[in-house]
């Protein structure tokens, strides 16, 4: 990296001054200023020798020589006040504490006092209750997914020690690097896959005990908590959208087609999803479930968790068949689906590292009629009531469906066979005619760096990352985010300049439910240069859709 | 072919009553239809039909006379005439313009006698005295070929001067002929095994030679030379081609193990170019045949076991599905993973290619589309036509259950049977719906019917069967029957939008002038007819012979500029005989006589959307125990297939999707198939949107993003964004769109005071100032804009504005 170069306009610099432009920026939205390109060009003058006057601070990762612990998660905990509403019931609340080697008195002071904070700031907003809290050295967000269940986040803020004038080591907090907006989006999602694998925290409680919700929850966050990568928290994880594959009607029309027949012709299935290098091409399922469905399926989370070591006991053996020992004491039944569980998930660990071709989740091998089935079982909002499905993933090269299929009828290895022989051809045809549509598609890929969220139907586009490697300065991202949050706060802001030191310029617009994000670098360049880019920009892109 | 002998009834009448009444039939003999005629042949009367005029003559001796009585199809009341002299008549007819009749009473002698003034003349051969007449056909007005056993000698016929005047003459030893109307086709036998034959062709003043040709005889058996009969033969035009049947035995040869024998029809195409063998129709049994072609299948009688049987050879032939007893894979249909897209019609349905199998050197060989059936009983009603003076006490008051396959049966191309003994004349057809439950691959059956004139209703009650039953495969059944439809559908709609399919583009492209043609003036159907053929022979004929395009079209143009006159009748028999013409010359032609009828809408077999819609899609949607799920899918289905063709899709069709969708609160998909626009953009479709926004929010955006997309929707879109309130989103898309010099201030500003937000109301009002300056160079507002009571209001509530301090000053 350049050192020369300052990469991040640092030192709560983003705010005010992507306000400024936001001032700007609202005015020539607003209709009556015939002039307001010429106003806002001024004030964007005004601007930028604010971010050149922003104290620039060296980038964490750039500081290779301190010690830079970066943000991690520091504990991730749930209670329930009701469950103890003694003092001396008072560790009843806790209903899940990571990390579990900390002393109890530790763990009841943290939620005695994120209850006492939740209270008493539900007594100056009722809608809206307290969501997250700052302090120098960590970040803590709330969130309540179902009555009385409230999930607490603590992340560390990232630290660099700097050598101040007198030669001593003073520590810096980049609390900046730190974002309410995403932390709270990481904590919804590990909800929601949660949900997706076991169900609402009630239900299990209602259904079977207290008990068994804790074995549950410690069966999964640990191994969720672990596969989550706070360094790839970005906007991205804060939209928490989905990507789709552009697809040309009729190509779409024959997977719409393949997944009706496979339908009708194994009535088993309920649902089915179709994705292609991780883009969604086709969901049965319900946006909300979809979500989650999609996050696990492109995220590291079931490979990740399952190289992890974070489980004792819980290796595989060859063949498949999960020995677990950890799981011990809470009913057989209990500790059984657990074992199937997470065998069902180890299997799906190649999948992402190879162009396999054949079930993720079923069956291991379908030549052996006796070979152990692995699929999950899924919660989703989509089904019926009652209705419990089991998750089938079959992957060919870059193609994947996803079969939800009831779970309360058993299937012997001949339903498999039957299936596989009857999508094998299709899902290879199928797949490589997309290969070779978005063959010809990337040819006219642009060179923009942007990104693209749809609130309605969570669709995301980004070209500033690349797998999840980013092709942007991540302080570019942190701009957005923060340009995000500002977008929800002021629903009358339409769009958002920022010109950063890099001589980098961001662009941040909203239309009705969708934002666009651009990052271009042009030398010297004005506001009204960069409007007109952005303009030419989404003529050439979203040309399609109505913007404002 | 105008005697009564026939290869049918020849054959001894088999006893013992099949289980055929127990039985379905598939063909019967038209109801409507029958001509009875009197009086029968037992009383002591010859009955002569005449193909041409399609006349039934019934022949009398009365006193010193003979009495004709003629019987027509389309009269009403028999004509009765009475010539000189009694004795045996050979052959009589009438001349294509019913007024000269013609009679045949020796082999050296025909009679020509004017019905209207009477005179008469005699023509009798001059030849050699061995030369006999062996029969003489009206080919043309005035012109009549005659068949002797020297040769072939064309006539015309100057009615003025009553004599013959020789136009061609061809020297042959003949045989015997064969010789169709229809499409002025004669077929003469020569050699000694009578296999050899020689074809001619008519048209109007001129008589061409076909390429001559040897029919295959079987192997000679037991020293026996196997000769050709007139019997063997029969021409008809199938598809739009010419063929010669030819049937033949072929169990007979040495090496057939069953004793039982069995026999084939070769068909022999005919173009002016070659002969060639293109397809045998395999009948698995021997005996005596009789041919018709009803609806371009050929039906093949049989009299020993009084049943017939059923050709379509457009249908795959045996060697595309007996491999594997399949007519084609059940599933997963091939063409689905194979490359898509492309070229829909190469990759679809074999049979969708037309006799793409016929390519190959083989002749391809069919078997019967369904098992052996009689015809359907049919019982006579008892009275007699026209003639009340006919002895009907014997069969008084009784219906007659008429004898299938009798005797007395004669058959006559295309598709017409006659009982000479009871008089009657049918026409034979096909039961559509009763093959709807024969045939069980419902591909299979949706290929036979799609070629059949009419079966437009049974189509779509296929549809709705395949849809109610839900069998296991039934969808991907139904997705391949959208293909064969569509695959239709699409040649049909072609010339709307330009896009020829790669494959029977010059048939396509005839098709399409015929139609255009026809719907775009106000020509009877007749002319238009004429018009459409002449568009098919002109098109057709160009690449092969220039003079005979010029001929064709030349009559026709003639023809289509009189009114429907007399004449108009006749030309129309010329434009008949200009398509024979367009047969002939071969190659090209692929279903010339299915697109003219297609293009003319009667014999059309399209089954366009709204049919769909109406039939099928419309009635499923009342009936509740359809499930929206397949419902969908079996619609989405068919926009695929449609969208494969290219067809546009009608908005009623998304609409139904939507509602279905909507009905069953599958938001979310209903939005991704949106998304991917599978849905097409269209005002309807963006309204409907809209009007969901209530339940599903995101359908404002999907409705909006749709406007867009639509030309000359600015309008629309303001007024969305005027309902919503949401004036600012307004005036900015206005000026986006550079649409301020024209807006409708008032419009605006209507709204942005009824949002009581007196902010609001300056801003929107400063706008339009600001427009005026710009426009107008001056802000103030005109009459035109009506906009006195806001200008007023602005004065009001902004008393201390510079333009209110400008205007008081």
């Amino acid at each position: 990296m350049d050192a020369t170069t300052p990469r991040r306009s640092n030192a709560g610099s983003p705010a005010p001054q992507s306000n400024a432009a936001a001032a700007a920026a609202a005015a020539a939205a607003s209709a009556a200023a015939a002039a307001a390109s010429a106003a806002a060009a001024a004030a964007s003058g005004t601007a930028s020798p604010a971010s050149s006057l922003a104290a620039s601070l060296l980038g964490g990762s750039s500081v290779l020589a301190v010690a830079s612990p970066g943000m991690y998660i520091e504990n991730l905990f749930v209670y329930n006040a009701i469950f103890g509403p003694t003092e001396e019931t008072e560790h009843e609340k806790i209903v899940f504490y990571h990390p579990s080697d900390v002393p109890l008195d530790t763990k009841i002071k943290q939620v005695g006092l994120c209850e006492a904070l939740v209270k008493f700031a539900a007594t100056f907003s009722v809608d809206r209750p307290c969501e997250s809290m700052h302090s120098m050295r960590s970040r803590q967000v709330f969130f309540e997914p179902e009555p009385e269940y409230w999930m607490v986040m603590t992340v560390t803020v990232p630290v660099t020690l700097k050598t101040g004038k007198d030669g001593r080591q003073v520590e810096e907090f980049a609390e900046e690097d730190v974002q309410d907006n995403i932390l709270l989006t990481a904590l919804h999602q590990s909800y929601a896959m949660f949900k997706l694998f076991n169900g609402r925290f009630t239900d299990i409680y209602s259904q079977f005990s207290l008990k068994i919700l804790r074995h549950k929850l410690q069966e999964f966050f640990p191994r969720y908590l672990t596969s989550l990568r706070t360094e790839h928290f970005d906007l991205l994880t804060a939209c928490n959208g989905i990507q789709f594959m552009p697809l040309d009607k009729n190509t779409y029309l024959r997977v719409q087609c393949f997944v009706n027949l496979t339908e009708t012709t194994f009535p088993q299935i309920k649902h089915t999803v179709f994705l292609h290098n991780e883009h969604l091409i086709w969901s049965g399922l319900e946006q909300d479930d979809m979500r989650t469905l999609y996050r696990l399926l492109t995220s590291g989370f079931l490979s990740a968790t399952l190289t992890g070591s974070s489980e004792p006991g819980s290796r595989t053996t060859k063949g498949g068949k999960a020995s677990a020992t950890g799981g011990s004491g809470s009913g057989t039944n209990i500790s059984l689906f657990q074992q199937q569980q997470q065998a069902a998930l180890r299997e799906m660990q190649p999948f992402l590292l190879s162009n396999r071709v054949g079930y993720i989740t079923g069956p291991e091998d379908l030549s052996d009629p006796d070979t152990p089935v692995n699929a999950p079982q899924l919660f989703v909002e989509s089904a019926q009531d009652g209705e419990s499905l089991h998750l089938i993933i079959y992957q060919s090269n870059n193609a994947i469906v996803c079969f939800l299929v009831d779970a309360s009828v058993h299937f012997d290895i001949k339903f498999y066979r039957d299936l596989d022989s009857y999508i094998a051809p299709q899902v290879r045809g199928l797949s490589e005619t997309i290969s070779e549509h978005l063959a010809k598609r990337s040819a006219v890929e642009s060179h923009y760096r942007y990104i693209y969220y749809n609130h309605m139907n969570l669709a995301l586009k980004s070209t500033m990352h690349n797998k999840r490697q980013l092709t942007v300065p991540p302080d570019v991202l942190r701009i957005l985010s923060d340009m995000r949050s500002h977008f929800e706060k002021s629903p009358l802001t339409h769009e958002l300049v920022v010109k950063m030191l890099s001589d980098c310029w961001v662009v941040g617009r909203k239309s009705e439910q969708r934002e666009i994000f651009v990052m271009l670098q042009q030398k010297n360049a004005n506001l009204i240069e960069i409007n007109d880019e952005v303009r030419r920009l989404c003529m050439t892109l979203f040309n399609n859709i109505f913007l404002e | 072919m105008t005697s009564s002998s026939s290869s049918s009834s020849s054959a001894a009448a088999s006893s013992g009553v099949t289980a055929a009444s127990f039985q379905q039939h598939y063909l019967y003999l038209s109801p409507e239809y029958p001509l009875r005629f009197t009086p029968p042949v037992e009383r002591q009367a010859s009955v002569f039909f005449d193909e041409s005029n399609r006349q039934v003559f019934a022949v009398r001796d009365k006193d010193n006379t003979t009495e004709v009585t003629v019987f027509a199809v389309n009269k009403s009341n028999p004509m009765r005439y009475n010539i000189h002299g009694k004795g045996n008549i050979v052959s009589v007819k009438f001349s294509l313009d019913q007024k000269i009749l013609t009679v045949q009473k020796t082999a050296r002698d025909i009679d020509f006698i004017n019905i209207n003034d009477r005179t008469e003349f005699t023509y009798s051969c001059k030849s050699k005295s061995a030369t006999q007449i062996i029969g003489f056909h009206w080919t043309y007005m005035n012109e009549l070929v005659l068949v002797t056993t020297q040769g072939i000698e064309l006539f015309k016929l100057d009615p003025g001067k009553q004599s013959l005047k020789l136009i061609k003459a061809v020297s042959v030893a003949v045989n015997w002929y064969n010789y169709s109307h229809e499409h002025r086709i004669l077929l003469v036998s020569t050699s000694l095994q009578a296999n050899v034959m020689y074809g001619f062709h008519f048209k109007s003043g001129a008589m061409t030679r076909l390429p001559r040709f040897d029919v295959e005889l079987p192997a000679s058996y037991n020293k026996v030379q196997p000769r050709l009969h007139e019997s063997d033969l029969t021409i008809a035009m199938v598809y739009g081609r010419l063929y010669c049947l030819h049937v033949r035995s072929t169990g007979l040869s040495p090496d057939q193990h069953h004793s039982s024998g069995s026999a084939e029809i070769v068909l022999y195409q005919l173009t002016r170019e070659a002969v060639t063998k293109k397809a045998i129709l395999d009948l698995q049994v021997d005996g005596k045949f009789a041919i018709n072609v009803v609806d371009n299948v050929i039906v093949v009688h049989r009299q020993e076991s009084r049943t017939s049987m059923l050709f379509d050879i457009r249908l795959p032939p045996r060697d595309v599905y007996s491999s594997n007893g399949l007519l084609r894979p059940v599933s997963p249909s091939p063409y689905r993973t194979a490359s898509p897209v492309a070229s829909p019609v190469s990759s679809t349905h074999p049979s969708l290619l037309g006799n793409a199998a016929m390519v190959a050197s083989e002749v391809p060989i069919f078997d019967h589309v369904l098992a052996p059936l009689s015809i359907a009983p049919f019982r006579l009603r008892n009275e007699i036509k026209g003639d009340p003076s006919a002895d009907s006490a014997t069969t008084a008051a009784n219906p007659i259950d008429c004898e299938l396959y009798a005797v007395s049966w004669v058959v006559f191309q295309p598709n017409l049977v006659i009982d000479a003994k009871l008089g009657v004349l049918w026409q034979l057809s096909i039961k559509l719906d009763a093959i709807v439950n024969m045939i069980s691959d419902k591909n299979r059956l949706v290929d036979f019917l799609l070629r059949r004139t009419n079966s437009k209703q049974v189509l779509l009650q296929v549809c709705r069967t395949l849809l109610e039953e839900a069998s296991p495969s039934w969808l991907s059944t139904i997705s391949i029957v959208f293909d064969q439809l569509n695959a239709v559908y699409k040649s049909s709609s072609i010339g709307t939008d330009g896009l020829p399919l790669p494959e029977q583009q010059p048939a396509m492209f005839m098709s399409a002038a015929a139609r255009w043609l026809s719907t775009s003036t106000s020509m009877s159907a007749a002319a238009a007819s004429i018009a459409a053929s002449s568009a098919t022979a002109s098109t057709t004929l160009a690449s092969s012979s220039p003079r005979s395009a010029s001929i064709g079209s030349g009559t026709i143009v003639v023809a289509s500029e009189q009114p429907m006159s007399q004449t108009n009748l006749l030309a129309g028999l010329d434009a008949d005989a200009a398509f024979s013409d367009a047969a002939l010359s071969g190659g090209t032609v692929v279903d010339a006589r299915t697109s003219l009828q297609r293009s003319l809408g009667k014999g059309c077999v399209v089954i366009d959307q709204a049919d769909m819609f109406s039939a099928v899609f419309h009635p499923l949607e009342e009936s509740k125990d359809f499930k929206y799920r397949s419902f969908v899918a079996v619609l989405v289905e068919y926009i695929r297939s449609l969208s494969v063709f290219k067809i546009p899709v009608q908005h009623y069709l998304y609409e139904l999707v939507i509602n279905l969708l909507v009905r069953n609160n599958r938001y979310y998909q209903l939005h991704q198939f949106l998304q991917y626009h599978v849905v097409n953009d269209s005002k309807h479709v963006a309204c409907l949107l809209l009007s969901l926004e209530n339940t599903y929010p995101p359908a404002y955006q999907l409705a909006l993003d749709m406007l867009k997309r639509l030309p000359n929707s600015d309008a629309e879109i303001v007024d969305v964004f005027l309902s919503k309130g949401a004036v600012l989103g307004a005036l900015r898309y206005i000026r986006s769109q550079n649409l301020e010099s024209t807006a409708d201030a008032r419009q605006f500003l209507e709204v942005a005071v009824s949002t009581k937000d007196d902010m609001l109301f300056y801003t929107v009002f400063k706008f339009f100032e600001q427009r005026n300056i710009k426009y107008r160079k001056s802000p103030e507002f005109t009459k035109d804009d009506r906009c006195e009571a806001y200008v007023q209001r602005f004065q009001e509530h902004f008393r201390s504005g510079p333009h209110l301090t400008q205007f008081q000053s």
